[in-house]
């Protein structure tokens, strides 16, 4: 089990790796998206915002309805967005749920493949 | 039909629950996973579930199996073997329910397989199943060249094959996907056509069928069901779009509603093409790879033709799509989590993956032109047909093994039936999708069972010789690396206030 705090800095890590990427913010930039992340065991929650190309993370639900929600225990939360591992594994062994249209889980995977292969 | 449904998981103010479907279950007793407050945005409406459900079904080789099943039966009765297996994809449909209510997923089948049988069952049965998604996109491509060629007869088949397959790639590779109000409109014009061509072929026949109600022996009538679930392959694909939808019953409404409208579309025109002496127009199936087109001449000329190829052309257009879709991003997820090389996980500039979408192309245009040369597609539809009574049965089985495994995991909706029926369900589809191999003692039925134990041997030497080991290797290496990347934990100090244990 993950921190508050270890969850927190996955996501600031992700967000900054995205807007340190010039060519995946060029291709995000028609993807305004929020983002829900929600750590089950902790009962915390956070919110990740990409527009324009940028990505923000902050905690707390988004005040407006989500376009994603994604859901999972603390450790699995950080080791995705710290890069540990490929969403894909954790989401076919069902300990990663995302809610949202597939087009949005694809698109979401394929920035962390070309943030970390 | 055989669904329980739990309204505590059902969308803040939604109605009342009918009982349609079966009797509510109390609140159950969930530990995973924890839902949120939170509200998605969602778009789709039970019309769209509909279409899309029914349209991911309709092809132009699903009047191949039209014409095999009225050539088999004793007389014009193909709607029964049609009807037993609308019913039967209901229980599947059930089954669908349940696990995606349990696991809603773009996964789907792999994730369920997953939980209830393990990672290599998993990945044995997906795989070998998309390698037939995959044959079937290619037999599809060949009856839609074949329908192309009638229409402009000066261009053959295989630069049909080559042109339309070209074109749905290319649109794959851009990420273009069938919106839902075009669904609609493709779907809903499908089924017009249909049943507007049943109606004046049955007309044209003087509305008369008197062997109605002789489908001949029952031995004939069970093999035929296994063909039979070829004309409902795809409905359950519609299960992705759960987090899409306004209300999350009109999955499996919409699931019902799509089958139902498929056994009338298939029941109406297999009767009025086997009505009168329309028979005798097709000759073998295996001879005519557009008995739909010669149907349509026969009763109104040159423009039953010509709507007749449109409506086929829609047909195909929604399986392209579909089986372009699914599978190449199925092998993309496969590179993701290391079963499939790494290579085929590039993503190119419009995000889509790239390498992923031309192996499929060139394995769909390998099996069309292979097709083209040899004639050999009803081998491939027993091939799909077989394989999709599996996989119906795979689903119901998982129903039964989650239900012992995981009986504590909530479940939004229940399939009838407590243990049996899941069991009986995966019985009775196992059973008619082995039926499809010992029709006959034909290359084309022998023939299929071999390819499909070929391809599932073949997945299964693959995953236990170069994947299982590959993955413990990527595991290890992932355990160090989580070690050296992130911040070493503070100690937690024990808690003062604990009472000690003596």
């Amino acid at each position: 089990m993950a921190t508050i705090d270890e969850v927190r800095d996955s996501l600031t890590s992700f967000a900054d790796s995205c807007n340190e990427n010039a060519q995946l913010k060029e291709m995000n930039k028609d993807w305004n998206r929020t983002i829900e992340v929600h750590a089950t065991d902790l009962g915390a929650d956070f919110t990740i915002v990409t527009d324009n190309g940028a990505v923000t993370s902050t905690d707390g639900k988004p005040s407006t309805a989500a376009d994603m929600i994604i859901q999972a225990d603390s450790e699995v939360l950080t080791q995705v967005f710290y890069g540990e591992v490929s969403p894909n594994e954790p989401y076919n062994e069902g300990t990663l749920r995302v809610q949202a249209p597939e087009q949005d889980i694809l698109r979401l995977d394929f920035i962390t493949a070309m943030l970390w292969g | 039909m055989g669904l329980e449904i739990d309204n505590s998981s059902k969308t803040e103010g939604s109605d009342a629950m009918p009982t349609a479907l079966g009797r509510h279950v109390a609140p159950s007793q969930a530990n995973e996973p924890v839902p949120t407050t939170s509200e998605l945005k969602r778009t789709l409406g039970l019309r769209t579930v509909v279409s899309t459900s029914a349209g991911l079904t309709f092809a132009s080789s699903t009047f191949l199996v039209v014409v095999f099943i009225g050539h088999s039966l004793a007389g014009n009765a193909s709607w029964i073997p049609i009807t037993i297996a609308g019913l039967l994809c209901a229980l599947a449909a059930a089954a669908f329910t349940e696990l995606n209510g349990m696991y809603p997923s773009a996964a789907g089948i792999r994730l369920w397989l997953q939980r209830a049988f393990g990672e290599k069952m998993a990945l044995v049965t997906s795989l070998s199943y998309m390698s037939v998604v995959a044959l079937v996109v290619g037999t599809e491509a060949y009856v839609l060249s074949n329908v192309l060629t009638d229409a402009f007869p000066l261009i053959p088949p295989p630069i049909w094959i080559f042109a339309m397959l070209t074109l749905a790639t290319f649109a794959n590779w851009r990420g273009t996907k069938i919106a839902g109000a075009l669904q609609d409109v493709i779907t809903y014009s499908v089924i017009t056509s249909i049943v507007v061509f049943s109606v004046i072929g049955l007309s044209h026949a003087h509305w008369s069928v008197p062997t109605f109600t002789h489908p001949g022996s029952l031995a004939t009538v069970a093999s035929m069901v296994g063909f039979a679930i070829f004309l409902f392959v795809g409905f359950e694909w519609v299960t992705p779009l759960a987090e899409e939808v306004k209300e999350p019953r009109s999955i499996p409404y919409g699931m019902f509603i799509a089958l139902g409208l498929l056994v009338v579309c298939y029941s109406l025109i297999s009767t009025a093409m086997f009505a009168g002496d329309h028979s005798a127009l097709f000759g073998a199936p295996s001879r005519n790879p557009i008995p739909h087109v010669t149907f349509a001449n026969s009763i109104l000329g040159n423009a039953g033709r010509i709507v007749m190829i449109v409506t086929s052309l829609c047909m195909s257009l929604t399986t392209f799509n579909a089986g372009l879709l699914s599978v190449s991003r199925f092998i993309y997820a496969s590179a993701r989590e290391h079963v499939l090389p790494k290579k085929l996980e590039h993503v190119s500039r419009t995000l889509t993956p790239v390498n992923a979408i031309v192996t499929v192309y060139v394995l769909a245009l390998a099996v069309s032109m292979f097709v083209c040369v040899t004639h050999q597609y009803i081998i491939l539809v027993n091939v799909a047909a077989a394989t999709e009574s599996l996989i119906y049965a795979f689903a119901a089985a998982c129903v039964f093994m989650l239900r012992r495994k995981e009986a504590s995991t909530a479940r939004p909706y229940r399939m009838w039936g407590g243990l049996w029926l899941p069991a009986v369900t995966a019985i009775l589809f196992l059973s008619v999708g082995i039926g499809v191999f010992f029709t006959d003692t034909g290359f084309n039925y022998w023939g299929a069972g071999v390819i499909l134990a070929a391809v599932a041997a073949a997945w299964f030497l693959y995953i236990h010789f170069i994947v299982a080991p590959r993955k413990a290797r990527i595991k290890a290496e992932q355990a160090a690396k989580r070690q050296s990347r992130r911040p070493v934990k503070p100690k937690v100090e024990e808690p003062k206030d604990e009472v000690p244990v003596d």
